[in-house]
């Protein structure tokens, strides 16, 4: 064997050479033509990119076409096959040598961008490339060799191998820019894996039985060439079967419309619907604990042939509110469509409110008279939302008030108006209270409560409903740290707990009205990169700090014995109810936990139907009255209480 | 000189609808050498071709040296083989080409092989690219030979060469081997130069050895036979019409047997009797 690479070698000489000179020689080049914008070594990397992504595929083909092409011919086979090798090894050291010298290409590529690709410069089809180089060079190699042994001709060979390339890339970047969104739906890697096995294996054995038919001309050569053709077309199949699989999956994938639900002023009214969709399909519609839908955006079937492949979730944005008297406010805006405001419920249907073609985003803002905050090209406009079917009546509100300005006088932008408005207008709304200038004085209605000096910014603070009417939570100063009080109806202010506490940065109200936050040291962020990455013995799990709706408080309780016992846990904890002493968390996407108020105590665990992984969402559940909400992957489901489970 | 060293058994091979070998039979013991004789395109190329293990009989079996042909290339480097259009890398000088094939042959003589490039005046330092068919052919025997094979199978061996090479080949070369106990199976166009060298000659037709014959039988039992017949007579068995008009016509007559038998018919009486020349008796053969 080792005489007969030899020999493939002396014969590719000329060629490889002319190629690696090639590529050398693109060294001063790129530095004497680089333009003044790019440095010396930029300019190499561009000019090595551009060998690795179009350069060396085409030499490739060349080194390995040529080699098979050659091996088939009458003048090789005259001159060779009277050695004592077997016609296989004899062929295979043609593609040995033309392997061998690709690899030499390749590394040379590689050593001058200094054995590191600017991965973070390439597009994500580049990047899918260069992430399976070897894989495809290894693929464009021996399909351009056995192709062109099969035809005796280089270039019908080369070519030919590049279409079956394509044909099997396609499909498998598709796969891949699935998983760049996150969305594990078929076993990528064994798909990748098979492929690759199928395609290296399956070029090996073609080439087996085409040396067996053309050279060794065995009886059944029509069948081998068959067979051949088969073994070659294989490793095509798993991906296209792949991607159908995937885009049957996709099709049924869920997620939840952002930024969620915005709850009627009182959590017991916690509403059972959750606005969905498809991203897939372009479907989105609301539907409830019952499982009664009502469309949105219906189904969009004809997204094209390229969609097929490189698939565009309709990433469709919105918001629901829950008026007090029932009804259900759906803002929801689909890219290639008119964002639509409908009011209704899941059960009796949604009606259209209004078509708002230059809608780039709105707000809903609830109170005794819900409106609506809507961005458009040419300015912000309010509307009251009414029930009825009159038409809504659109204000602009491009101009704020004075003081609501220079509240917001930080930010300067246009969301800073926005935000202004509406807190503007909260700050005149039940519920809300307002910090004095001093930081000590907290009003809201008839209200009044000192506290030691508020911290933060003196922006309008949105009341808690707890059992004895709406409350304010105040993170103010204590010594040289912080303490949080309690501004409940009708009483004096109260230290509630040692540590800074926000509505809405650290502290939220679950649907049920139970405040509930994180110890500041534990933000969110840091708590689902706790989760993420460390080991389940080395974590260290957020405080969490509770308050009932009777004014019960819980500090510091852990999940730590629960998350270490629990498998696969990762996301951000949340509470989603207390109820006579037992507590329900919902951890990442994954469990429904419920517990005592004692940290190690007994506790219940239930695994969540499978959601997409949080990248775009913090999460796909809402908790409402009854139980939980889950947009999972093939479906919306409904978990009560006591982890039952059923899909909607 | 009864060790059989080759023996092939019903090969059959087809190229398509055409079939070419229909089980064909041959064996040829220590020593041996064996003249293939057969048309263009009978299947002596496709028969060596199996011999050499590089195409696969679809029927039949084969055993040479002990080995039978299975795709690995073994047998070849047991065998010599001198192909009709022998090839070499146009690259390579002729040195280069003996000393490449060199490392694929453990009993391959380096001396012998230059030694032969002095005797067949072959420049070792001339290219490949260069060389006159006749040099290319003179390559290929040297290649043939220089790995000590116990099994030669020349294709039409001197095809290209001229006179005086012809004759060192057939007189010397050839001799050297059957002498050293080498078993040759040759099929030449031109059989006849051949005829001092062969022990046996088998006639390949319709796919199967149809006959074989002993060269001594050849030189010594082939008869012509001309005599005059008045009226159309029914040829016996081993009696070939080979020309003439009229009533003067002239036959061959293969065996001292028949001839005698031959000369009681009647018919036959008073026919003259002369010796077939061994070119005459391959003719006849082939045209059997």
């Amino acid at each position: 064997m080792k005489n007969l690479i030899r020999l493939q070698f002396r014969k590719s000489l000329l060629p490889f050479l002319v190629l690696a000179g090639a590529v050398l020689l693109s060294v001063p080049a790129a530095l004497l033509l680089r333009p003044d914008t790019l440095t010396g070594p930029e300019a190499v990397n561009i000019a090595m990119l551009f060998w690795a992504l179009a350069g060396l595929p085409l030499a490739l083909m060349t080194l390995a076409g040529t080699a098979g092409s050659d091996a088939a011919s009458d003048s090789s086979r005259a001159a060779e096959q009277l050695l004592p090798e077997s016609q296989y090894r004899q062929v295979l050291s043609g593609l040995a040598v033309a392997a061998a010298e690709s690899a030499l290409l390749l590394l040379s590529v590689y050593a001058v961008m200094g054995f590191s690709v600017p991965m973070d410069k390439l597009t994500f089809v580049t990047a899918h490339v260069a992430r399976h180089y070897a894989f495809y060079a290894a693929f464009l190699i021996l399909y351009s060799f056995t192709l062109s042994y099969a035809f005796r001709n280089a270039v019908a060979g080369g070519l030919a191998a590049a279409a079956l390339l394509g044909v099997t890339a396609v499909p498998l970047m598709s796969a891949a820019l699935f998983r760049e969104l996150l969305l594990d739906l078929i076993p990528l890697t064994l798909l990748n894996s098979l492929t690759a096995v199928l395609a290296l294996g399956g070029a090996l054995g073609a080439l087996y039985l085409l040396c067996r038919a053309f050279a060794r001309k065995e009886a059944g050569r029509a069948a081998k060439v068959v067979f051949s053709a088969l073994l070659l077309a294989l490793p095509v199949v798993p991906p296209f079967i792949g991607l159908a699989v995937l885009r049957g999956k996709a099709a049924e994938v869920t997620w939840p419309v952002f930024p969620l639900t915005i709850q009627s002023d009182n959590p017991q009214d916690a509403r059972g619907v959750m606005l969905v969709q498809k991203p897939f399909t372009g479907e989105a519609f609301l539907i409830d604990e019952a499982g009664r839908r009502a469309v949105v955006f219906p189904e969009d079937s004809a997204r094209g042939l390229p969609n097929y492949f490189f698939p565009v979730p309709a990433f469709i944005r919105g918001q629901t509110m829950a008026a007090p008297d029932g009804t259900v406010w759906v803002y929801c805006d689909r890219y290639d469509k008119p964002a639509v405001l409908m009011s209704g419920n899941a059960g009796t249907g949604l009606k259209l409110r209004a078509t708002l073609p230059d809608s780039w985003r709105a707000h809903f803002v609830r109170g005794k008279t819900p409106g609506i905050v809507e961005r458009r090209r040419d300015g912000f406009y309010y509307a009251q939302l009414n029930p009825g079917d009159k038409p809504l009546k659109w204000e602009n509100i491009r101009k704020i008030s004075g003081e609501a300005e220079k509240r917001w006088i930080a930010g300067t932008g246009a969301e800073a108006l926005l935000d202004a408005f509406l807190r503007a207008r909260l700050a005149g709304a039940p519920g809300v209270a307002v910090i004095s200038a001093d930081g000590k004085t907290v009003t809201a209605g008839g209200g009044k409560w000192t506290v030691p000096g508020a911290l933060g910014p003196k922006v309008p603070l949105i009341g808690l409903q707890l059992g004895d009417g709406v409350n304010y939570v105040v993170p103010a100063r204590e010594g040289k740290g912080s303490a949080s009080y309690l501004c409940p109806p009708g009483k004096a202010a109260r230290r509630l707990w040692g540590d800074y506490f926000r509505p809405g940065t650290n502290l939220w109200a679950a649907p049920d009205g139970t405040l509930w936050g994180y110890n500041k040291r534990f933000g969110i962020v840091l708590t689902a990169r706790k989760l993420f990455g460390v080991t389940k013995k080395e974590f260290d799990s957020p405080q969490l700090y509770i308050l009932t709706r009777e004014g019960k408080s819980i500090e510091s309780f852990r999940l730590d014995s629960i998350l270490r016992e629990l498998p696969d846990v990762e996301g951000e904890i949340a509470l989603a109810r207390e109820e006579n002493g037992s507590l329900w968390f919902t951890i990442g996407n994954a469990y429904l936990v419920k517990t005592g108020e004692k940290p190690n105590g007994p506790y219940s665990a239930w695994k969540l139907p499978e959601s997409v992984r949080e990248k775009y969402w913090r999460s796909t559940l809402l908790a409402t009255r009854n139980g939980i909400m889950i947009a999972a992957m093939d479906g919306v489901y409904f978990m009560d209480w006591e982890g039952r489970s059923k899909k909607l | 000189m009864n060790e059989s060293i080759l023996e092939a058994k019903g090969l059959k091979k087809a190229f398509g609808a055409k079939e070419v070998l229909k089980g064909l039979d041959l064996v040829a013991a220590r020593g041996e050498v064996v003249g293939i004789l057969g048309r263009n395109g009978s299947g002596k190329t496709t028969l060596f071709s199996i011999l050499l293990d590089l195409t696969a009989p679809d029927g039949g079996s084969a055993e040479i040296l002990g080995l039978r042909p299975d795709g690995s290339g073994r047998l070849r480097g047991l065998i010599g083989y001198v192909p009709e259009k022998p090839a070499f890398h146009g690259f390579m000088t002729a040195r280069q080409v003996l000393e490449f094939r060199a490392g694929f042959f453990p009993r391959w003589d380096m001396a012998k092989a230059l030694d032969l490039c002095k005797k067949l005046e072959l420049d070792p330092a001339s290219k490949v690219s260069a060389m006159s068919k006749g040099n290319l052919a003179k390559l290929a025997w040297i290649a043939a030979t220089a790995h000590n094979p116990e099994l030669l199978l020349l294709d039409e061996p001197t095809s290209g060469l001229d006179y005086l090479v012809r004759d060192h080949i057939l007189n010397g070369l050839i001799h050297e081997l059957t002498e050293g106990g080498k078993t040759i199976i040759v099929s030449n166009h031109r059989m006849g130069e051949m005829g001092g060298i062969l022990d046996r000659v088998c006639v390949l037709k319709d796919g199967v050895i149809a006959a074989s014959h002993s060269a001594a039988f050849l030189s010594e039992e082939a008869f012509r036979a001309a005599a005059r017949l008045e009226s159309p007579a029914a040829l016996p068995e081993g009696v070939i019409a080979l020309s003439g008009s009229g009533a003067l016509r002239e036959f061959a007559v293969f065996g001292r047997a028949r001839l005698e038998k031959l000369k009681l018919d009647p018919a036959f009486a008073g026919a003259e009797v002369s010796p077939l020349a061994l070119e005459d008796s391959f003719k006849v053969l082939l045209g059997e």
